[in-house]
């Protein structure tokens, strides 16, 4: 999976399987802490923080759009080490 | 504020794209076969008089990674043996460009294998195009005679055996559309993951060979027939994917859907799509993104729309591909040059 800023958001290039998507600005932001290192948990306190949000609730939210990426084989779910 | 699990929308339009998302890379025209079918004309002797080299290629390896292409290919001629090739094709994969190499693999040995597999490519491309000697050797001619099958089939179980993804590619003809099958069974055993193919295209030498290679519509009903059983035969162990259209109906589909793809030729020009003649940018004058940009332009094209609408499946237009066509993006005036 490869992920590039795009003139409206941030697209995903499946290349495994060569398909396209698009994210909005919220799902680019959390790709981005996941990518950058962050476990499920801690990219919703970074965002729970940033938003001024309920932490589980923003954890229910970063699960349900890593499992749509899953669903994809756009990423695999590991436990964190 | 509360953050929204959000939807992912399936292919962005061309023109919300920085790049292209896919770029062939044609690095040398020169090929140690001279095949019945080759779409690129290349051979022995067909190198470019100005293929690109040395600082040139690395630059545009770098504009390719500073752009944010996620994948592309490198094809020939014979990829294997141009002199920058495991240069390139490292800078390239170690700097995230998912990549895929086209070679007819009669130039791998052990050691070969070993290298490739450092690479870290997402596979290595073998084009395999018959079950016998003696069909392999009809298309596959070298300067004196027939490129031998037992070669590739064994780089094909080297690089896996290295670890190398492999992906094999099928063009079917008149005398091998009906050793579909053998061939799966065979690079199947050796440890190929991917099975290509489709109808043979009518361009390059293929278009000139065509009254002898193309193979009858009785055949090719025997041969998707042949493939979707083996799709179901090797289900999860096996990808089989065919295209199953000619290469009238892509070229039409193209030009009113173009693909965030291009390729770029050996000498650094920038072709729109194989199967037809035009170029668009060069990269010894345009970056790499100015390429993109004249990319999208050129789609929209009087020529390009006029080629389009007249090629017909048996058009001797589709022979045409490789008398390349510079498109002035710049003025209303058409200028060519071969």
């Amino acid at each position: 999976m490869k992920v590039r800023e795009e003139k409206r958001g941030t697209v995903i290039f499946d290349t495994l399987n060569e398909k396209v998507y698009t994210i909005n600005e919220t799902g680019a932001g959390i790709l981005k802490l996941l990518l950058s290192g962050n476990t499920l948990d801690g990219t919703a306190k970074i965002l729970a923080q940033d938003y001024n949000s309920d932490e589980a609730a923003v954890r229910s939210d970063v699960i349900q759009f890593v499992d749509e990426l899953a669903a994809r084989s756009l990423v695999n779910k590991v436990p964190a080490t | 504020m509360s953050v929204e699990t959000e939807e992912l929308s399936e292919e962005p339009s061309l023109d919300d794209l920085t790049g292209p998302y896919y770029v062939a890379w044609w690095i040398t025209n020169r090929c140690n076969l001279l095949c019945v079918h080759c779409i690129n004309d290349s051979g022995p002797f067909h190198q470019f008089d100005n293929e690109l080299a040395g600082e040139e290629i690395e630059r545009v390896a770098r504009q390719i990674v500073e752009l944010g292409v996620p994948q592309g290919s490198i094809t020939g001629g014979e990829p294997l043996i141009h002199k920058d090739f495991f240069k390139v094709a490292a800078y390239l994969s170690d700097n995230g460009v998912s990549l895929n190499v086209e070679t007819d693999a009669q130039l791998i040995n052990r050691e070969t294998a070993r290298r490739i597999a450092r690479l870290n490519l997402r596979a290595m491309q073998v084009s395999v195009d018959g079950a016998t000697q003696s069909t392999y050797g009809l298309m596959r001619r070298t300067t004196t005679g027939s490129a031998e099958l037992f070669r590739v089939l064994d780089a094909i179980r080297m690089l896996a055996e290295e670890g190398v993804r492999v992906s094999v590619n099928f063009v079917p003809t008149r005398f091998s559309a009906n050793e579909v099958g053998q061939v799966i069974d065979a690079v199947a055993a050796l440890g190929a993951k991917t099975f290509y193919t489709g109808r043979i295209m009518r361009v390059g030498r293929a278009a000139m060979n065509w009254k002898w290679l193309a193979p009858t519509e009785a055949q090719y009903q025997g041969f998707f027939a042949t493939l979707n059983q083996k799709a179901k035969e090797y289900s999860g162990r096996v990808r089989i994917i065919y295209y199953p259209y000619t290469v009238t109906h892509e070229l039409k589909f193209r030009t009113e859907n173009p693909a965030a793809s291009f390729v770029i030729l050996p000498n650094g020009k920038v072709k729109m799509i194989a199967s037809m003649p035009f170029l668009c940018a060069d990269l010894r004058r345009h970056s790499l993104a100015e390429a993109w940009e004249r990319y999208k332009i050129a789609w929209k094209h009087p020529m390009v729309r006029e080629f389009s609408e007249k090629v017909k499946d048996d058009d001797p237009m589709l022979a045409s591909n490789n008398s390349f066509v510079e498109l002035d993006l710049e003025q209303p005036v058409i200028q060519s040059k071969v």
